[in-house]
């Protein structure tokens, strides 16, 4: 006959709570003591204490609630007060005297270790993972930062003459084929004269405070961009001519608005409309001909709008 | 319509940002081209951490998990080789629940209706590690009497994994909202009586203060407000280093995992698929998920809170409790207004299933004072 004294593992019988009624030889090998001293003793004192919590938490519900618990690693308070790593089996087991819980325990050091090691690495692997995220967002945030600064001018902060380009290529790509579009050239008048009596500050300042004023009347659709050192584009899309017209004028009193040590701002400005076309000298065309509306209406006189046909 | 803006004098942005996702955090309400905004973003982020990564990533992490149930190191530097190499994207946030039906799903919640109505209310909150099966040896002696919720907080039992936040999650205030957001959508509004096992109790209690008409009297099982020492005056019964212990030893337990790991790995939606595994995850140490609530539980502490609670309680204690000292209950008892101190003969922390009559027992007690 095989006793329990004679299996090697570590073998204990409890009651349902963990009051200890048995301990083979195996088992106190492991913790000291004899088997008189720890009948009637709880469980939870072989436990480390973060092993008390987890058996309370999780091994005593499973116990409850499926009558048994298989691989349940745990810290045993060995001989020595040194940790000793368990897997732990358990069943509950109806014996002559009563409800009991039967205990076997594997001492995995081995396991232990090695385990240590893969869950560092998995924490390195995770601490890897995010700062990879980390760095993608920088990356991502820089392209759009770089973006935004490659279609932007600095001074302005308006868009420049390649987001124009862009914009009119995709509106071309996504408009509908009636729709008409307006492009407005407005050619801020005696700006060299701005520079040469007060300097460049002075006239980088009237640049920028006109290029406020035309920002903060562009519609949604509508887009705004610096063209030449003294040029705007407005660029209108479902604008006709009537409706270009009117906000030329209201871009004559932006001028209007703006303060200057030279005196009061004009602005020359050239209209020119056209319908839809796929074609890619369509910008090119619509430009040439505002600007050459913009040099009729220098001729005029300055100050004016003039329409190109 | 202007909306709140968690950068302040953010000026040139303010009115125009656009809510993509209702009230969320402002971190979300980036405008693409402000630095100022993508920075927020950015930091945002990288507190949700690895969260965020695509479903590739994810899948990549866990399976270095997975190395646990068959170690093998070649494999592990392989799949480590190959997180180096992987790209990461952000995923997008996911929409917050808040339908009725959404809510039921997403915190598995099971109502044990009574015929009659305009029966009391029993709202029941597991602890750390479980989930509702707690209390089903509790449930029948209230059956016809009172109308019984159950449900599990997310990341536990067979709620929906996939609504998992862990910062929402990392401390008790986010276990507090899935309590209010069952009973709201169930439409109970008042006199709901509260059982709350372990960390619930402080869970209960911190909703009670939150939304004090909602309950009427908290049953609050094996309670404690704080489980570590803070000497001369409390004694919670551990130390921090034992607390920390805790966690380790919790990555080396697998209850719960595979079910958990399987739909994620295999990018299925998420509980529908698990029908009857999951009863195997009653108990679970999910590193992930289980660990943030460990974390929340463990490290909590509720005591200034205690003398804002106004509804009655009850504090049944056991009578050895490896996590809870008997003077941690006295000290709640003395703490609580309008407590009642009750200390079960009973060695172990779930009195409500070693000993489950003397729980329903002293409940039946309890409630029918009210």
């Amino acid at each position: 006959m095989l006793a329990v004294d004679d299996i090697p593992c570590a073998m204990m019988i409890t009651d349902p709570v963990g009051h200890i009624v048995r301990m083979n030889r195996e088992f106190l090998v492991l913790i000291g003591g004899t088997e008189a001293f720890w009948l009637g003793h709880s469980m939870d004192e072989l436990l480390t204490p973060a092993s008390r919590i987890f058996s309370q938490t999780h091994l005593f519900p499973t116990l409850h609630h499926a009558k048994s618990a298989r691989e349940v690693f745990l810290h045993l308070r060995g001989v020595g007060g040194e940790t000793v790593p368990v897997m732990v089996n358990a069943v509950s087991k109806r014996l002559e005297t009563g409800d009991h819980t039967v205990w076997a325990f594997f001492v995995a050091r081995e396991r232990s270790r090695l385990e240590g090691e893969l869950i560092k690495a998995r924490a390195e692997a995770q601490g890897l993972a995010q700062r990879l995220a980390a760095s993608n967002e920088q990356v991502e945030l820089q392209n759009r930062q770089l973006s935004e600064l490659s279609l932007s001018d600095p001074l302005t902060g308006l868009k420049n003459r390649r987001a124009l380009e862009l914009t009119v290529q995709e509106w071309q790509r996504t408009a509908s084929r009636q729709s008409s579009v307006s492009l407005l050239m407005v050619d801020v008048d005696y700006f060299k004269r701005i520079n040469d009596a007060h300097g460049h500050p002075e006239g980088d300042r009237v640049l920028v405070n006109f290029a406020r004023q035309l920002q903060a009347g562009a519609r949604g659709s509508d887009l705004v961009a610096r063209y030449g050192g003294e040029e705007f584009v407005l660029w209108l899309p479902d604008a006709d001519a009537e409706a270009a017209a009117r906000i030329a004028e209201r871009v004559h009193k932006c001028a209007r608005r703006v303060r200057s040590l030279a005196g009061p701002v004009t602005v020359s400005v050239g209209l020119a409309c056209a319908v839809h076309q796929t074609g890619a000298d369509f910008l090119a065309r619509l430009l040439k001909r505002s600007d050459e509306a913009v040099y009729r209406a220098k001729a005029l006189g300055r100050n004016c709008t003039v329409v190109s046909d | 319509m202007e909306q709140r803006d968690r950068l302040g004098g953010h000026e040139p942005h303010r009115g125009s940002h656009a809510g993509r996702y209702g009230d969320r955090t402002a971190a979300f309400f980036v405008r693409d081209s402000c630095s100022l905004c993508a920075d927020a973003k950015a930091k945002e982020s990288e507190n949700r951490g690895i969260w965020r990564l695509n479903a590739a990533l994810r899948k990549l992490v866990l399976a270095i998990n997975q190395l646990f149930l068959t170690p093998n190191r070649a494999r592990l530097h392989a799949i480590l080789r190959t997180v180096q190499a992987s790209g990461v994207q952000n995923l997008r946030t996911d929409r917050p629940e808040r339908t009725t039906v959404e809510i039921r799903k997403r915190n598995n919640v099971h109502v044990i209706d009574a015929i009659r109505p305009d029966v009391p209310v029993l709202v029941y909150a597991h602890g750390f590690g479980c989930s509702q099966h707690m209390w089903r040896h509790i449930t029948p002696a209230f059956e016809g009497k009172c109308r019984q919720v159950l449900f599990d907080y997310v990341g536990c039992g067979q709620s929906d994994l996939a609504a998992f936040d862990p910062v929402k999650y990392a401390s008790l205030k986010g276990y507090v909202q899935d309590l209010l957001d069952v009973c709201d959508a169930l439409g109970i509004e008042r006199g709901v009586h509260f059982v709350g096992h372990s960390v619930s109790a402080s869970i209960g209690l911190l909703a009670s203060i939150e939304r004090p008409l909602l309950f009427d009297r908290l049953i609050l099982v094996g309670p404690s407000p704080c489980y570590i020492n803070h000497a001369p005056d409390y004694l919670g019964g551990f130390e921090r280093q034992d607390l920390d212990g805790l966690l380790d030893l919790m990555d080396q337990n697998f209850m719960g995992w595979s079910s958990y790991l399987a739909p994620i790995v295999a990018g299925a939606p998420q509980a529908d698929s698990l029908g009857g595994e999951l009863s195997e995850s009653f108990c679970s140490t999910d590193p992930t998920m289980a660990r943030v609530f460990a974390q929340a539980t463990f490290f909590a502490d509720t005591r200034e809170e205690l003398s804002r609670v106004t509804r009655p309680s009850l504090i049944l204690q056991h009578g050895k409790d490896a996590l809870a000292p008997l003077s941690v209950g006295e000290y709640m008892h003395k703490k609580l207004r309008g407590s009642t101190l009750e200390v079960l003969d009973v060695t172990g922390h779930c009195a409500h299933m070693s000993h489950p009559h003397l729980v329903t027992a002293a409940m039946q007690r309890y409630l029918s004072l009210a």
